[in-house]
């Protein structure tokens, strides 16, 4: 990064991240206006994209998601956000638009860092970052400093195409952030259900077959039927959302 | 920052930012007031949001409600986040015309042409004379012509590609146009502080040359005089909630308060209320078709090969019902449903993620494997 002095005109390189500076060769006091430089970082990956699908299930195996069994596809992008600090905050902002709820909240992790010379990553695309994200902070006068970090996500999508769900894992620690989830799987209560269903299949047959005619145990089926409703409702409590 | 631009002030020169929602502003070092000049400044306006935070809430909350939509939604959904984005859009106006080839209609009397008989025939009298008369002297005539045609013109397109967001990019394209006149000047700094502004992917070169091409081979001879691109921004509101482990969104335009898009739980209770007559009755034909059997190896008295045979025939079937009909009752409670918001509020039952797989898909495969082999006659 090549700053130039705007009362001198001459070429430097700051040493360190900071908005005001001192011209080395005028002496002069500069202030560095964010909107045309700024120290440019790079987290990088330390999780291959198979790890972060497994992380994935695991995680969606705890919440009882449901994953697709095979096809889940892991695209890599380097998001770029903004770390601020100042004299009483310290902050990630993520400087794309538009950001996925998923990763909203995000804040970049204690890592390793390194210069981020803006060359290509190998399984990762680049994500440029926007013009208007930086305007809610970059006038506020207790920023001192800010850099730019670009951070390496997997993304996985699936589901209908109209409307996939969304769940990113972070390449650097692994953490696994969900956007548009899928509905419950509802393994646990499924196996309940099920035999629910073997007993009712059981009771409705032993009717069926010991009962002469066919009015009186289509009645008694139905009644079979509607009498176990209820168990068959209780099954899917604990699925439910808690109040 | 797609592109690097690199400004000064021309009295001190320090470094001036680029201007983002006016061409006029100062110089953060000498406080001289700038005009900036470029070419590749475009103005922007905003529709600001026409409803409060109540308004909204209970928007939100009445979407909340329906019979496809667990009992107590309202109640149990988690809200984790209600942002704001300002969707951007390109607005073209100008003035198109030019000067159009046309041609030039004259009527003329031919005195070569026209006998002047009496109809006769036709019984129409002098009137019918008269006409006769008159259509075969009269011809058009035409000459080569040409007309000079001014008209405006408006025209929105998409600025941000919305895919990612779920947002119907059409349908909020016609509220702008149904409310472009109270659309005003944007200050950006103050739409950043109150949402995000997603951020106008689409280049306006790119808009601008599909749009003049367009109206180019629309009309010939027509072209564009004079264009103005401005961008402006629709509110909308996005809410994503929490329902159990799941999340759901919900987007709401803050313009018209309008539902224009989201996904919601459904109430599993349906999937419930049809497996269970579906067990109940696959119960009742099995144990209707297991007496009949025992009826018929009864009435067979001994003759062990069509009691054999019989045996097979009612095995075979009982497999193909029970796969079938137990696989379905499964997979109605498996398979992964939701509900899709629709733009005005309508709803639909969607699938969300692929079906799982139920514990007769193997046994059900093999059934239709086997009739499939008997249709055929054992042939691959």
């Amino acid at each position: 990064m090549k700053l130039r002095c705007a009362q001198c005109h001459a070429d430097f390189v700051p040493e360190r991240d900071e908005a005001f500076l001192r011209c080395p060769y005028c002496h002069s006091f500069l202030f560095l206006d964010g909107s045309q430089t700024y120290k440019r970082l790079a987290l990088p990956a330390s999780i291959p994209a198979s790890r972060a699908a497994a992380l994935l299930r695991r995680d969606a195996r705890r919440r009882d998601l449901a994953l697709p069994g095979t096809g889940l596809q892991a695209q890599g992008f380097l998001y770029p956000f903004w770390g601020i600090r100042g004299t009483d905050l310290q902050d990630t902002l993520p400087a794309f638009s538009p950001v996925p709820f998923a990763l909203n909240a995000f804040r970049l992790p204690a890592s390793k860092v390194q210069w981020d010379t803006g060359e290509d990553v190998k399984g990762f695309k680049r994500v440029d970052p926007g013009e208007t994200r930086s305007l809610e902070w970059m006038d506020h006068p207790s920023i001192t400093s800010f850099s730019l970090y670009a951070v390496p996500f997997y993304r996985f999508r699936f589901g209908a195409a109209d409307s996939p769900c969304e769940a990113f894992v972070d390449g650097v620690k692994g953490t696994v952030l969900w956007g548009l989830t899928p509905p419950s799987s509802t393994i646990a209560a499924s196996r309940r259900y099920w035999l629910l269903m073997l007993a009712l299949l059981a009771v409705t047959a032993g009717l069926a077959g010991f009962l002469p005619g066919f009015w009186v145990p289509f009645i008694a089926a139905n009644a079979a039927a509607v009498a176990s409703y209820p168990l068959f409702k209780k099954t899917f409590v604990p699925a439910e959302a808690p109040k | 920052m797609k592109r690097s631009r690199a400004l000064s002030c021309p009295l001190c020169g320090g470094a001036a930012s680029a201007p983002v929602d006016s061409r006029l502003t100062q110089c953060e070092y000498c406080d001289r007031r700038l005009f900036y000049t470029g070419d590749d400044f475009i103005p922007r306006m905003v529709l600001k949001p026409r409803f409060d935070e109540t308004y909204i809430q209970s928007r939100f909350f009445s979407g909340l409600k329906g019979l496809l939509l667990p009992r107590g939604l309202p109640s149990r959904a988690f809200v984790l986040q209600k942002a704001r984005r300002y969707v951007p859009f390109y607005l073209l106006t100008g003035k198109r015309g030019g000067v159009l080839d046309t041609v030039k209609e004259r009527i003329v009397q031919d005195p070569s042409r026209g006998s002047g008989a009496w109809d006769t025939q036709g019984g129409a009298g002098m009137g019918g004379y008269y006409a006769r008369q008159q259509a075969e002297r009269v011809s058009v005539e035409t000459t080569p012509d040409s007309r000079v045609v001014l008209g405006d013109f408006r025209y929105l397109y998409g600025a941000a590609v919305l895919q990612d967001l779920d947002i119907p990019g059409r349908e909020l394209e016609d509220i702008l146009e149904r409310n472009l006149d109270i659309a005003e000047a944007a200050r950006m700094q103050e739409l950043s502080s109150s949402g995000e502004i997603i951020e106008a992917t689409v280049p306006v070169k790119r808009v601008v040359q599909k749009g003049v091409e367009s109206w180019q081979n629309a009309g010939e001879g027509v072209s564009v005089i004079e264009m103005d691109v401005r961008l402006v921004y629709v509110p909308v509101i996005e809410i994503v909630f929490r329902y159990g482990e799941e999340i759901y969104t919900v987007h709401i335009d803050e313009i018209e308060g309008a539902l224009l898009s989201g996904h919601l739980p459904f109430r599993k209770e349906w999937a419930i209320l049809a497996g269970v007559p579906l067990t109940a009755g696959l119960g009742f034909i099995v144990g209707k078709t297991l007496r009949s059997t025992l009826a018929f190896v009864m009435a067979s008295g001994g003759r062990t090969e069509d009691t054999f045979a019989g045996i097979i025939w009612v095995g075979f079937f009982f497999m193909i019902l029970l796969s079938i009909g137990l696989n379905l009752a499964w997979l109605l409670l498996r398979t992964p449903f939701h509900i899709k918001v629709l733009p005005g509020g309508q709803r639909r039952i969607a699938q969300a993620s692929p079906v799982p797989r139920g514990p007769f898909t193997a046994l059900s495969g093999f059934v239709t494997r086997a009739l499939d082999q008997a249709i055929r006659g054992g042939s691959p």
